[in-house]
């Protein structure tokens, strides 16, 4: 006779589905970080210049990938003038070239609207705030040519802020983290990252381990 | 005119339009340049195992690409 009801094994456990990730990421806490990746607790595959060998990364952050939708809006509007003015006819007869030139400036058009998207993407890229186990690393990255690494070790920071000001950083949940350090440089700021609490807690959390320690 | 028969034909043939093109066109092959070496030192500061050769891929290829664009150029134009 089929039984209707069997009460649950209490030794047993619940769930086996629910308890295997849980056992994973207890042997194997790291995440990869993605090209894309804005935020990853434990990353795995990254270095930086002058890691030592004991150091680990606990915290990877760039920019929220929402702050890029400007240049992107743009790359995409000028790549497209030229497609609406093929549609539209546009006469270029009064420019007095050959086609074979016109198309050569719209391939070089293209190559420098690819460029201009490329070198932001790349400003986006290495602008980077890394925490580590010993210290806090910022990578700044601007206009091509300013690059600037500022580092300093967590018994250093005093204190850790963050603010998160109006409805698209609300609604994304991204906002700029402070760290006050006692070091040459005053502070540490970590602009537009993603989840700016987390961050706080977690530099939090350092330091409290590094004082009781 | 330079009296020079093979400098004075090329600027003979050479119209505003294909001396910008070229202008425009070696610029954004320096630019490139600056960039690609932009890439390859922020890669020694930092690194993402599989990523950074994309990065240094895609700046490679455009830099080829617009220099290509400018060897295919001096052929047609």
């Amino acid at each position: 006779m089929p039984d209707i009801f069997v009460a649950d094994n209490k030794d047993k456990p619940k769930n086996e589905h629910k308890q295997q990730p849980e056992s994973r990421n207890y042997s194997s806490p790291h995440n990869r970080a993605r090209m894309l990746s804005a935020f990853c607790e434990y990353p795995s595959g990254i270095y930086f210049a002058n890691q030592q060998k004991d150091e680990e990364v606990l915290l990877f952050l760039r920019r929220h990938f929402i702050t890029n939708t400007f240049w992107i809006i743009i790359a995409v509007v000028l790549s497209l003038i030229p497609i609406i003015g093929i549609l539209l006819r546009f006469n270029l007869t009064f420019l007095n070239v050959s086609p074979i030139t016109i198309f050569f400036y719209l391939i070089l058009y293209y190559m420098v609207v690819l460029t201009f998207a490329f070198v932001q993407f790349l400003s986006w890229y290495y602008n980077i705030s890394l925490v580590t186990d010993k210290r806090i690393v910022d990578i700044d990255f601007y206009g091509l040519l300013y690059k600037n690494v500022a580092s300093t070790t967590i018994n250093n920071i005093e204190d850790v802020s963050y603010t998160q000001v109006g409805a698209i950083r609300s609604f994304f949940d991204y906002g700029d983290v402070v760290v006050q350090t006692a070091g040459t440089i005053s502070h540490f700021d970590f602009l537009a990252v993603p989840h700016p609490q987390k961050v706080v807690r977690i530099i939090e959390g350092l330091i409290t381990k590094r004082k009781n320690a | 005119m330079l009296n020079i028969p093979i400098i004075d034909n090329i600027i003979n043939s050479l119209s505003i339009a294909k001396i910008t093109f070229f202008a425009l066109n070696i610029a954004l092959i320096v630019f490139l340049i600056v960039v690609f070496i932009q890439v390859r030192s922020l890669e020694r500061i930092f690194k993402e195992t599989h990523d950074s050769t994309i990065i240094r891929t895609v700046a490679g290829l455009m830099l080829i690409f617009a220099i290509s664009l400018f060897l295919l150029a001096i052929v047609i134009l």
